[in-house]
């Protein structure tokens, strides 16, 4: 019986242990790296990390000459995920709306916006892009996104951001300005209906906002395929304070935007043929 | 002694990576899944690459010898490519394949995809990031299934 046991415990730290059995290790150079053709590069999202790691290799990303004052490229794997260790206590009001966007099912969120296709919104793509690219251009800065192949524009020619926009808008109404070697962008006049992101805790809520929030944001290239960036959500009827993520996102070299769309017909299918079937919730 | 041992530990290593502590990965969770996993004999019937995720149907013959059509969820077509190299072409109709799954909760034919091989045992896929887990709990599961195998295949 002490043999069996003894058995026992070693296959079982065997297994525990194997966290470098080939299979089990997360895919790496032996994977063909897929694009359109000769001439055409990968999306951001479409080499995996060995081949990242060796497309930045390649192109000395640590050492390559750099102006601090352009922030062009393709940016990123997936978005800087706001920082839940920062995020402040709800007003009374932010609470009920924090509420208001609770699943109906235990197993998935059914009310997130992004269901049926509905755009993300900033600063969601912020936080959930599959990648980003930068263009600068003589007055205005582009920033295009893989997920939901969308863009915002941040004017640089010295406008003010609207105090009463005619509209609301999903990405809201954007400028920017340098301050030394960091590019500072302002945003207001948001839509209400997006979340600020998705609450990854549990997968249950959406984090609100009002049309009144402002978003605060900076960037600094740190070196040429390095760029830190800094968000910060202000809106005083839901958050008791402001709301500060800070991250990096890495230049991918070998990579542009592609085309990931969000098909609301698609979206509508694979739920209807694989999601809602799944969850006992609504199955019934 | 030892396939009684590695019987217990298999069993054992089911009980102690319950699916609750497994990460989520892209914008759905894996709280639809059950924990256990399965392998199944079938035939492509479709393959959907397309986003927000690829589907893939198959058809099963279940032991009293009716055919089940199964629906198995990956992860967006940008990741596939990234983690496997597939392309829209890797899967067609007609192709026989072994599909290790986790099937619904609800106990309907419907499942998140682990991993993908064809019938002569060749690998199409080996790491489903859709199915969840970190690298240890992917380790584990692997060997855990490879041992499930062996011993099937010396009774």
């Amino acid at each position: 019986m002490r043999n069996f046991t003894i058995e026992s415990v070693i296959l079982l730290a065997a297994f525990l242990g194997s966290g470098r059995a080939a299979w089990a290790q997360k895919p790496g150079l032996e994977v063909p790296l897929v694009t359109p053709g000769p001439g055409w590069k990968t999306c951001p999202r479409c080499e995996n990390e060995a081949h990242v790691a060796e497309d930045r290799k390649k192109a000395n990303v640590d050492t390559h000459a750099f102006d601090p004052h352009d922030i062009s490229g393709v940016w990123g794997d997936n978005g800087i995920e706001l920082d839940l260790k920062t995020l402040p206590p709800f007003t009374p009001y932010g609470q009920t709306l924090y509420n208001a966007t609770k699943s109906d099912s235990p197993e998935w969120n059914s009310k997130d916006p992004m269901n049926i296709c509905d755009p993300l919104g900033y600063p969601r793509a912020f936080a959930y892009n599959y990648g980003m690219e930068f263009i600068q251009l003589p007055d205005r800065v582009l920033q295009f996104f893989e997920l939901s192949h969308t863009w915002r524009t941040i004017w640089t020619d010295g406008r003010k951001l609207p105090p009463h926009p005619p509209i609301l808008r999903y990405m809201g109404y954007s400028v920017g300005r340098w301050d030394g070697d960091t590019f500072i962008v302002e945003t207001s006049g948001f839509d209400d209906r997006s979340w600020v992101s998705e609450d990854r805790r549990g997968r249950r809520h959406g984090f609100p906002h009002t049309s009144e929030m402002r978003v605060v944001e900076t960037y600094k290239r740190l070196n040429y395929g390095m760029l830190q960036a800094t968000l910060t959500v202000i809106d005083p009827k839901v958050y008791t304070q402001a709301w500060t993520t800070t991250g990096t996102a890495t230049l991918r070299p070998n990579a542009e935007i592609g085309e990931y769309l969000c098909v609301p017909s698609d979206s509508i299918d694979f739920n209807n043929r694989n999601t809602l079937p799944a969850d006992a919730a609504t199955a019934k | 002694m030892l396939r009684r041992s590695l019987k217990i530990t298999a069993l054992f290593a089911i009980l102690v990576f319950p699916v609750a502590n497994w990460p989520v990965l892209a914008h759905h969770g894996t709280a639809l899944w059950q924990a256990g996993e399965v392998a199944q004999k079938g035939t492509v019937v479709d393959y959907v690459w397309r986003n927000p995720h690829v589907l893939v149907v198959w058809s099963v013959k279940d032991d009293s010898g009716k055919v089940v059509q199964w629906t198995g969820e990956l992860a967006s077509p940008e990741s596939l490519m990234a983690d496997g190299g597939m392309t829209r072409d890797t899967l067609k109709p007609g192709d026989a394949v072994i599909m290790y799954v986790r099937p619904a909760k609800s106990g309907a034919p419907n499942s998140v995809i682990d991993q993908i091989k064809r019938a002569d045992g060749t690998t199409v896929l080996r790491w489903s990031r859709q199915a969840g887990g970190t690298e240890e709990e992917r380790a584990a599961r692997t060997k855990n299934r490879e041992a499930a195998e062996a011993d099937k295949a010396k009774n």
